[in-house]
């Protein structure tokens, strides 16, 4: 079943070129998405994730960041070197954005309609009727009440809630191809979280858009996507499909993360954690960047930085613990039995650990 | 009873509608500001009609009637050369007010623009516009409208063109102070994210934040701009004989100064009754349009 990737990110790097030196936020990162998918992007604060979307997005600029290598091919064209006024037509009409605080991502002097109807405008050409009537019915189907009365009020005087139906209201305003949702759910009390993954899952269906979903939670990802991409130190160190990686999760980091997911009906005395903390970006340790904090670190791992060992169904894992498991996959033909060669491969890791 | 409650929410609902019945609700607190708006009206009003209601002509010489006092005839009483003070400072009105608006407008329009393109796009243009404000700045306002006179000339064309150019810097650095803080907002960036250009986010998405403080400045700045249009005429340099401005009046008037009172007097008070309600509506703008200013807003 071939699916059509609709993004590709193809070694992206992106530099903060500060006063004190070099930040490397996202170096040298892979990833697809498919169309009408969603792609869960999880990692911790610092982990090069809203970096990707700005990237993405092309709003670096006017930033010290800066793509320095890499393509985005976005509908198999590159548009990192794009022109400005090339990339905005992208911005809004086919790549749209959302945001983490509701809050402040409404212009607080313009009233909300107009706000939802500048979008339309600007990539549509509509009239203002048009896009009035257009407005409404896209308000309406956020599930939103009362949308006449909102429509000529300000955002002050919407909730949190209902500035994020608005704000995913603006963004699929032009049907966009993908959905960068940067936590979109992180400010809002969690019954509202659940309405608004809902919705964002609803409207996916309708418009057919792709989403690319980041997020801390590994709840929210289990909840709406496909496939997941795990970054830690602006690298991704686990990729693949959401039942693959919650099932197997072959990277320690990961691990870790799905271990300190508090569980329904369990009663422990504290939760599960990863100790230490992220290493400062200016002072990377060599080798493999969560080996310090690792609890399965081999010597290996403090040598050498893994590459991203393919683990067969589109699974990959940047651990030296699944080199061997790698190459039996290898050498079992390709990828095409994936789902058999990762039960077996799981033991092969363990095995690795032993050594 | 219920029917009564939802009354009460589509009222309030209508009421919090419109920011602007917001800002006058604010406004109509200061009293001493609605005061000084009201008196302001009226100088307006008398700006518009001066010269069908003034008794006499502006330049109506009469030899028979010099320097009297104020009396029935002249209120205000008469110049050296018999000519009715009422009648030249309500002519003056005219050309104090339209002199303080023209400049600040103007000012505020330039100012404005600068300081947005120097606080969004920062780097050279912000360096070198800054760096000039900051050298307009240092001078004090009416020795570098003297100075600009000075190179330009006399005469009330270029006094306009110098207290312009004094006014630019303030607005230049409100302006771009407000750019700065605006242009790093979460929702300028979800206004880049819908494909808006740069110069929809300065003019649709950046300046309307901006628009509060630049009222408040606009109003203060013009009772700058009326009190520098007088100096400058009061030190020969800005309006010439037989315009009936005030600075010049005041200035013609020093030679009577201890002859007759009302010569100066009048003239006087008119550029201090103008210039505190232009800053006492400033004031009170202020107070009304920044909520943390006014602690039942």
């Amino acid at each position: 079943m071939e699916t059509k990737n609709i993004l590709e990110v193809k070694n992206l790097c992106t530099y903060f070129f500060m006063d004190s030196g070099v930040v490397k936020a996202v170096d040298g990162l892979d990833f697809v998405l498919e169309e009408g998918s969603t792609l869960g992007i999880v990692g911790e604060s610092g982990s090069g994730k809203s970096v990707t979307s700005l990237a993405i997005m092309g709003l670096l600029k006017g930033t010290t960041g800066k793509v320095v290598e890499g393509e985005i091919l976005f509908d198999g064209r590159d548009i990192v070197p794009l022109s400005e006024e090339e990339r905005r037509r992208i911005r809004g009409n086919e790549i749209a954005m959302i945001f983490q605080e509701p809050m402040t991502s409404l212009n607080p002097v313009i009233k909300t309609g107009e706000q939802i109807m500048e979008v339309i405008r600007l990539h549509q050409g509509a009239s203002r009727e048009e896009a009035k009537e257009r407005a409404i019915q896209l308000l309406k189907d956020t599930g939103l009440p009362r949308v006449e009365s909102m429509f000529d009020e300000y955002p002050f005087q919407l909730s949190g809630g209902q500035r994020q139906r608005v704000m995913i209201a603006m963004a699929l305003a032009c049907n966009p191809k993908i959905l960068i949702a940067d936590e979109p759910t992180t400010a809002l009390d969690v019954t509202i979280q659940a309405q608004i993954l809902d919705l964002m899952q609803r409207l996916k269906d309708k418009v057919g858009t792709s989403i690319i979903f980041i997020t801390h939670s590994l709840g929210v990802v289990a909840e709406v996507c496909d496939h997941v991409l795990v970054m830690y130190c602006s690298r991704s160190v686990e990729m693949g499909e959401v039942k693959t990686i919650f099932k197997n999760p072959a990277h320690p980091y990961t691990r870790g993360l799905l271990a300190s997911i508090p569980k329904l009906g369990e009663h422990v005395e504290a939760l599960e954690s990863i100790p230490g903390n992220v290493p400062n970006p200016k002072f990377m340790p060599k080798g493999c960047k969560f080996a310090p904090r690792c609890k399965e670190a081999i010597e290996k791992c403090s040598q050498m930085e893994p590459p991203l060992f393919d683990l067969g169904g589109g699974h990959k894992c940047r651990c030296w613990l699944c080199e061997k498991e790698a190459a039996d996959v290898r050498s079992s033909g390709d990828g095409a039995h994936g789902d058999c060669g990762d039960g077996g491969g799981r033991t092969s890791a363990g095995g690795g650990v032993n050594e | 009873m219920f029917k009564k409650k939802k009354e009460i929410i589509v009222t309030e609902e209508m009421d919090m509608n419109t920011r602007f019945s917001d800002f006058l609700r604010n406004f109509k607190k200061q009293k001493t500001a609605v005061a000084a708006a009201f008196v302001l009206l009226v100088l307006v009003v008398i700006a518009v009609v001066c010269y069908k209601v003034a008794p006499f002509g502006i330049n109506e010489y009469n030899y028979a009637e010099l320097l009297q006092g104020p009396s029935m005839k002249h209120w205000f009483g008469t110049d050296e050369f018999g000519r009715d003070i009422f009648s030249r400072v309500l002519c003056g009105t005219r050309i104090s007010l339209s002199i303080g608006f023209f400049t600040v407008t103007v000012a505020s329009i330039i100012g404005s623009v600068i300081g947005l393109f120097a606080g969004y796009y920062g780097g050279i243009l912000d360096g070198i516009m800054m760096r000039v404000a900051d050298v307009l700045y240092a001078f004090p306002g009416l020795i570098l409208a003297i100075a600009i006179v000075a190179i330009l000339g006399p005469g009330l064309t270029n006094v306009v063109i110098a207290v312009i150019i004094f006014c630019i810097p303030t607005y230049a650095r409100l302006v771009r102070g407000t750019t700065m803080q605006l242009k790093n907002s979460v929702y300028v960036r979800a206004a880049k994210c819908i494909g808006a250009s740069d110069m929809r986010i300065l003019f649709k998405h950046i300046l309307p934040g901006a628009i509060p403080s630049i009222i408040v400045q606009y109003s203060l700045s013009i009772s700058g701009s009326i009190m520098t249009t007088a100096s400058l005429s009061f030190l020969g340099m800005g309006a010439m004989a037989p315009t009936p401005e005030w600075g010049l009046m005041l200035s013609n008037s020093r030679t009577y100064f201890y002859t007759c009172w009302h010569y100066a007097f009048f003239p006087g008070m008119a550029i201090v009754i103008t210039v505190l309600c232009f800053n006492l509506l400033g004031d009170g703008l202020r107070m009304a349009l920044d909520p943390k200013l006014n602690d039942r807003a």
